[in-house]
């Protein structure tokens, strides 16, 4: 003849586990109304940085174009606008393929004039291959937000927090 | 034959060899900037100063004739750092701006700042600061780049003979620049060249001013396809798109040079109104089609004209810009038919220029020679009713004979790239290849067959016309496919 008592006393531990976490801590979170807070490490969308005057800081070097592993840079320079004393050259057209980039930050650490920098920012979805590519407006638009710790920043962190 | 010993390395070269060339054929590069083997030598920058056995100085390597028994080290210690010593003097006043300059990657200066390792500078005064000039229409010069080689100022001397060029200024605010006068620039036919020579960025073809990096551009050695003359030339191209050309050396035809005209004859070849499509007449218009209907229309055109008329009335009509091989194949195909190759369209000559070291000559057709070899035998009697005709001369206008000929047509096709005069009165037009997309054979006027090699792909469905040709030769023969080439 089976007892009741083991089978109650599985009930209860059971239900006492339901209970607890009736009254712990929620680790659910309200995505999409609440985003998820992203680590300031995060690289996603670039941005090409504006100087004093609002202009486009980038020389249309191409070191970014040249470093970038993905082949995702492209860049087409042209004489500098006239009254445009400080360079003799900038990028008439630039453009970033989302696709193909794999958001590396070479292209940061290679630019000599810090122009070119990758932000936050998730990429957003689209729905054509050409959407993806980021234009010389976009990037531009893009300027304003904070750029990700770069990695140099981030390693000076952990050895800071490491050396006490 | 004197015997001359370079880093332990014996070499025997002709008598009157210079120490610098000497040390070439044994495998040896010496620094060098104002040196140029064209050129006479100045011996002006002191970056091939060596040592030699039994001289208690260094000497120039550059202008130093080789004796029987001469010992060359290049890199004694003393050499070292006299050449340590030039590239500090130099680096004084040249501002640090590689990444946009249009020579990083083929400087001279840059190369050698590499390899001596000049990443400081111990000057901390202020540096002379030049200004950027237009000495002509295609070529700038960047003062603070220049490092006063003078190799543009003896070129302009020397091969062209016009010696627009000087050194103004004394020390280091010395540059170079145009003679003063009204209307003086740096124009002569071989004005560019100074691009090439210069071994730093200070003179920049501003035809390719800004336009990428040089280690992007993709080489390619052709032949120019201006004049009868033939330069052999580098074809850089970046992203299938022409960047630029440059002249590729060659002792019996071009030396180290070649002329601006030559130089500047590519961006029709980017031009928007490029044929891209295969066209067919219906109703009257000229409608964009496949490969398989042009051709097809080719063939139904050329054999109702046959049939009407016999085999005399078929003809081609060829191109002194068409390779010898599309010449050949022409011919294949016409005499194939039973018709002729009539003739072909060249374009008139030019005044011949002839400078010191380089001539320029009258004919503007790179392959009449060529095309002259395969025109055939066989005359046409009659007048054509039916023409198949090889294009691509660029701004083509017919010649009054030409006219004549093409009056009372049947049938017209015409292998084309640009809607010409012609092309506009076609019945068919395949789109065909400039010079820069094509392979083929160029004879030049000296009788040198040179090779023209495809630097990029013509542009939509444009094909090679030698492809073009062979479609049609197998479409319309398939006995004659089998001998063709």
């Amino acid at each position: 003849m089976p007892s009741i008592t083991e089978p109650a006393a599985a009930l209860v531990k059971g239900f006492g586990i339901t209970l607890k976490h009736l009254f712990s801590r929620k680790f659910t979170s309200q995505y999409p109304e609440k985003p998820h807070p992203i680590a300031p490490k995060f690289r996603g969308e670039h941005k090409l940085n504006k100087d004093g005057e609002g202009r486009v800081k980038c020389v249309a070097c191409f070191l970014c174009e040249t470093n970038c592993p993905a082949y995702a840079i492209r860049i087409k320079s042209a004489p500098a606008p006239d009254g445009w004393q400080d360079r003799e050259r900038y990028p008439a057209e630039f453009e970033v393929d989302l696709l193909k980039c794999i958001f590396c930050g070479y292209c940061e650490e290679a630019c000599p004039v810090d122009a070119i920098a990758l932000t936050n920012k998730i990429p957003e979805v689209e729905t054509s291959r050409e959407a993806f590519i980021l234009n010389k407006e976009k990037l531009l638009a893009n300027a304003d937000l904070p750029a990700a710790t770069s990695a140099e920043k981030y390693l000076d962190d952990i050895l800071k927090k490491w050396k006490g | 034959m004197p015997k001359v010993t370079v880093n332990g390395k014996q070499v025997e070269v002709a008598a009157g060899t210079r120490v610098i060339t000497a040390a070439q054929s044994a495998g040896v590069e010496i620094p060098h900037f104002c040196y140029h083997p064209a050129l006479t030598t100045p011996a002006n920058c002191r970056m091939c100063l060596v040592q030699q056995k039994g001289q208690r100085r260094l000497v120039p390597a550059c202008s130093t004739v080789v004796t029987d028994g001469m010992e060359i080290d290049s890199e004694a210690e003393e050499a070292r750092v006299n050449r340590k010593g030039v590239m500090e003097f130099l680096l004084i006043n040249h501002p640090l701006d590689c990444p946009t300059c249009d020579e990083a990657g083929e400087c001279r200066l840059q190369d050698y700042t590499g390899a001596y390792r000049m990443n400081d500078s111990r000057y901390a005064e202020r540096k002379v600061t030049k200004t950027i000039t237009n000495l002509s229409e295609n070529v700038q010069f960047w003062g603070n780049r220049c490092i006063v080689c003078t190799r543009c100022v003896r070129f302009c001397q020397e091969v062209t003979g016009t010696s627009e060029l000087g050194v103004f200024q004394r020390g280091d605010h010395n540059e170079i620049g145009v003679f003063p006068g009204p209307g003086k620039a740096l124009d002569n036919p071989l004005s560019m060249n100074v691009v090439d020579i210069c071994p730093v960025g200070a003179l920049l073809a501003r035809d390719y001013l800004h336009k990428t990096r040089f280690w992007f551009l993709k080489t390619t050695d052709s032949t120019c396809a201006t004049c009868a003359k033939g330069c052999s030339i580098h074809v850089d191209a970046y992203r299938g798109e022409i960047m630029r050309l440059r002249p590729r050396e060659n002792p019996q035809v071009n030396g180290f040079w070649m002329c601006d005209t030559g130089r500047l004859n590519y961006p029709y070849t980017h031009r928007k109104d490029r044929l891209k499509k295969p066209l067919v007449r219906k109703n009257g218009a000229l409608v964009e089609t496949s490969w398989e209907e042009a051709i097809d229309a080719v063939y139904q055109g050329l054999e109702a004209v046959r049939a009407r008329h016999g085999p005399q009335a078929i003809a081609g009509w060829s191109s002194a810009w068409a390779t010898s091989e599309e010449a050949l194949l022409l011919k294949i195909f016409v005499e194939g038919l039973g018709g002729a190759v009539a003739g072909f369209s060249a374009l008139p000559d030019k005044k011949e220029i002839i400078l010191p070291k380089f001539t320029i000559p009258a004919d503007r057709n790179p392959n009449r020679r060529g095309i002259q070899a395969h025109i055939g035998s066989r005359k046409t009697t009659t007048k054509p009713k039916g023409v198949h005709v090889l294009g691509g001369i660029p701004d083509y206008t017919l010649t009054p004979q030409e006219k004549e000929l093409f009056s009372s047509l049947e049938f017209l096709s015409v292998q084309e790239i640009f809607l010409s005069e012609l092309a506009q009165k076609a019945h068919v037009v395949l789109p065909g290849a400039t010079p820069f997309e094509k392979s083929g054979t160029y004879v030049n006027a000296q009788e040198i067959a040179q090779e023209l090699k495809a630097a990029i792909q013509p542009p939509g469905d444009a094909r090679e016309d030698r492809r073009i040709l062979e479609e049609l030769v197998r479409t319309f023969a398939p006995q004659a496919a089998a001998t063709a080439p």
